[in-house]
């Protein structure tokens, strides 16, 4: 008996630690004025809205997603692209907000690279298939399935076949790696997007620098440092400069 | 002998590695300090005792331009210094007493300060004659262009004398948006009396702020082929086909040249000013004048001419609310030429009737700024009309059924493309406003290490569990599990009896410490007493094997009151040995 409510307890614990709570949003009203702003095409004023919403530390894809259409429809498009990119961060999967995002993509004036390799986009499918959260989710249920085996076949007292162990414990440990590097991309390997319709990027950080070239608003570009109220960006091969804060923002 | 290794090594060791010397001093240093205006004036800064970074931000007088750097060790007494060259070659951006100021040298984080050099400048003694080898000139089509009006900058390079390893630095241009014409001009050109061979290069300037603004001058590093002297004239190897000369390098700038961008006037105008600024004519037309219901008619507004085209909005469409409308991409071909930008930008609109009749498309019209009349005008297009009849279906409608033909097979398909682009629709889930929670970093380590952890406690608990007992242990859950089937209802005698006797005679063999099936009641009482128990209860435990021995063995039937006793006597006996 007093297992069993020791479980029970357990179990509640673990839903309040790891799942969202549930009960009505504070927000609601005014998501839906935004709605309601957006239709009516007052596109300022609805990205205004989503973006206080968004500013209380509300992280959703499809509110991240509005205020990508909502800046996109105000003219926009380095902030559309900024929040886009944003919602894809948590939600890849989400097929309207890739069209949304290829769309205004496609409208930026400035030609990148796209530094990942095809090969590698194949193998490991599954790092752009998913979000980080899912990704992370995949590996627990996974390394815990493979655990709760391995600890049944040892009570059983039967022995585990190697290649069995060998090929399930390599891929929970890939997954669990992709989790781990997800995290680590997303936190430490910064990417920006340039808001201003014209970024001059300078050889330094000060307005005497020499102006090396120009990007324009919705280039999306990696940060390798920021000081004294610059960004040093990496662009495309060779093409490395420093950027006004003001005139970029991190994803 | 491993003493005198030892002190050769300390020797080589001390040749080899010498001491570094930590102090550091900067020094500014110039080749001349009268120079002509066109004329340059070559910067070093030397830094002995180390290697830093040179800001030269503070430099407002001189355009500079990095010549590259140089270094050097040099070992006195054992003492290594290190050396550094950083060299510049500076380009006077006026005439008069210019100043080089102070510049800050950082050297592994300690700030170094130059002092200070003044160069006069004075007006180039042959600025009009023209009678050097090589010289640049610079000009501008407009010096006072309208913002957003494009113009040209031109650089000529004159050159009497072959020119080699050219190393051309184009001004900055800042405050304008610049591209350079991609081919260059070559041609040969009279100046005096001197044949020149001109290269021209030709940049489209923007304007982007208003005021004065200097364009740098333009600066040239090359090597002069210079005939070789010593030869007498007329020798055949006077020619430059024979004769590679010697190699002069110079470096030498244009003119600066002064814009003033002009703010365009004010707009008084009721249409709303379209920011164009040039020479522009719009048209626009329709691929057919008459239409069907649903059919799709394509209107093409076509805006021509130079000026900063690339700017253009799409103009304002007066569309009847007849029509559902499609806007397509804008399509562009604009060119860069001597004159700046010119070409068309066109944008299309797809228009699809729903309802028949005659419908009149209103002028389209923009305003812009016209430079050459240096005036606002507006462009209208002719007014177009619209005839659009019943869709052929509503015609056509006949009931499906015998008789009615069916489409014929084999009819051409064709790509589906976009007639229209834009965004999908907002989501307006009840969720879309709700805070996601996911899973944090701790949170997954945690998820992760903890079924690691559940599985290494399991194996510790089955390798303590499956641990081989002592004999000791081992003899007592004997006893116990003997004493548990004697206790068993309604098993035969024999059986009783025997695993009494296990029971009994594990308990005692627990004592000891060794594992056995049998003892004999003098045993018993040995193993008892050397395991420090009092006589009595030896004898006592060799009676009570002595009973039960007797009733095994000896046919003696037993009573349920005397089992129940014998039982009860091994239990109580037992007890005593493992408590």
């Amino acid at each position: 008996m007093k297992t069993k409510n020791a479980f029970i307890l357990f179990a509640v614990l673990f839903f309040l630690a790891f799942f969202p709570r549930v009960g009505a949003s504070p927000h609601a009203g005014l998501f839906f004025d935004g709605i309601k702003a957006y239709h009516a095409g007052h596109y300022d004023e609805a990205a205004s809205i989503f973006s206080r919403i968004a500013g209380e530390g509300v992280v959703n894809d499809k509110l991240y997603y509005n205020l990508g259409n909502a800046y996109y429809k105000k003219n926009d498009p380095g902030r559309a692209i900024l929040w886009y990119e944003r919602a894809f961060r948590l939600s890849p999967e989400d097929a309207d907000l890739k069209y949304n995002l290829e769309f205004v993509r496609s409208q930026v004036k400035d030609l990148g690279e796209d530094k990942t390799n095809a090969i590698f986009k194949i193998l490991f499918f599954w790092k752009y298939a998913l979000s980080e959260a899912a990704l992370r989710w995949i590996a627990v249920i996974s390394n815990g399935l493979f655990w709760i085996l391995l600890t049944v076949q040892v009570m059983r007292r039967k022995r585990t076949s190697r290649l069995f162990a060998g090929v399930a414990g390599t891929m929970v440990l890939i997954l669990a790696l992709t989790a781990g590097f997800g995290y680590y991309e997303n936190r430490f390997m910064k990417k920006a997007v340039i808001l201003s319709e014209k970024a001059v990027v300078r050889s330094g950080w000060s307005e005497d620098a020499t102006e090396l070239f120009v990007l324009h608003a919705g280039t999306r570009v990696e940060v390798e440092k920021e000081e004294r109220g610059y960004f040093r960006i990496y662009f495309s091969k060779g093409k490395i400069g420093w950027v006004k804060k003001e005139t970029a923002e991190i994803i | 002998m491993k003493r005198s290794c030892f002190v050769l090594v300390m020797l080589l060791a001390g040749t080899i590695l010498p001491g570094y010397s930590h102090a550091v001093e900067v020094e500014a240093l110039v080749d001349r300090t009268e120079i002509s205006r066109h004329d340059v004036v070559y910067l070093t800064v030397k830094i002995i005792g180390g290697d830093g970074a040179v800001n030269l931000s503070a430099i407002k007088d001189f355009k500079v331009i990095s010549s590259g750097s140089s270094s050097s060790v040099s070992i006195i007494n054992g003492e290594m210094t290190r050396e550094s060259n950083n060299n510049y070659a500076l380009t006077p951006l006026k005439q008069g007493t210019l100043t080089i100021p102070e510049l800050i040298v950082e050297v592994d984080g300690e700030v170094h300060q130059t002092r200070a050099i003044s160069v006069q400048v004075s007006e180039t003694p042959n600025q009009a004659g023209k009678t050097e080898d090589v010289f640049i000139t610079t000009h501008v089509s407009s010096e006072t262009p309208f913002l957003g009006q494009p113009f040209t900058y031109t650089v000529k390079i004159f050159h009497a004398l072959r020119i080699v390893n050219a190393n051309f630095q184009a001004p900055e241009f800042k405050g304008f948006d610049a591209k350079k014409l991609e081919n260059d001009r070559s041609y040969a050109s009279m100046t005096g009396s001197r044949q020149y061979n001109v290269i021209e290069l030709t940049y489209i300037l923007i304007p982007l702020k208003a005021g004065g603004i200097i364009i740098e001058p333009p600066v040239l590093r090359c090597d002069v082929v210079q005939r070789n002297s010593g030869r007498g004239r007329g020798s055949i190897f006077d020619d430059p086909f024979f004769s590679q000369g010697r190699l002069e390098p110079v470096t030498l700038s244009g003119d600066s040249v002064s814009i003033s961008a002009r703010v365009l006037p004010p707009y008084e105008g009721s249409l709303p000013f379209s920011g164009l600024v040039g020479v522009f004519a719009l048209e626009a037309s329709t691929d057919k004048p008459e239409a069907r219901v649903g059919d799709s008619i394509t209107l093409s507004v076509t805006l021509s001419g130079s000026g900063n085209l690339m700017d253009a909005g799409e103009p304002e469409i007066k569309i009847p609310e007849s029509f559902k409308v499609y806007k397509d991409s804008p399509e562009e071909k604009i060119d860069l030429n001597e004159k700046g930008y010119s070409g068309k930008k066109s944008f299309r609109t797809a228009l699809v009737p729903v309802k028949a009749g005659e419908f009149p498309l209103p002028p389209i019209k923009i305003c812009y700024f016209d430079v050459a009349r240096e005036a606002y005008g507006t462009l209208e297009t002719k007014p177009l009309a619209l005839k659009i009849s019943p869709s052929k279906e509503k015609e056509e409608i006949q009931p499906i059924g015998p008789g009615r033909d069916l489409p014929k097979p084999g009819f051409e398909k064709k790509a589906v493309e976009f007639i229209g682009r834009d965004i999908l629709p907002l989501k307006e889930d009840s969720d879309a406003f709700s805070r996601q929670k996911f899973l944090s970093i701790p949170g997954f380590i945690f998820l992760m290490l903890a079924p690691v952890t559940g599985f290494i406690a399991v194996r510790i608990y089955r390798k303590y569990r499956n641990k081989p007992m002592d004999d000791r242990a081992w003899m007592a859950k004997r006893a116990v599990l003997g004493l548990k089937a004697a206790e068993k209802p309604g098993m035969a005698e024999e059986q009783f009896l025997g695993a009494l006797y296990t029971a009994l005679v594990s308990a005692v063999l627990s004592q000891a410490g060794t594992k056995g099936e049998s003892l004999t009641g003098p045993e018993m009482r040995e193993i008892l007493a050397s395991c420090g128990h009092s006589k009595d209860l030896g004898d006592a435990a060799a009676d009570l094997l002595n009973r039960i021995e007797s009733a095994r063995f000896g046919g003696m039937k037993l009573q349920e009151s005397g089992k129940k006793q014998l039982f009860l006597d091994v239990k109580g006996m037992i007890r005593r040995f493992l408590k």
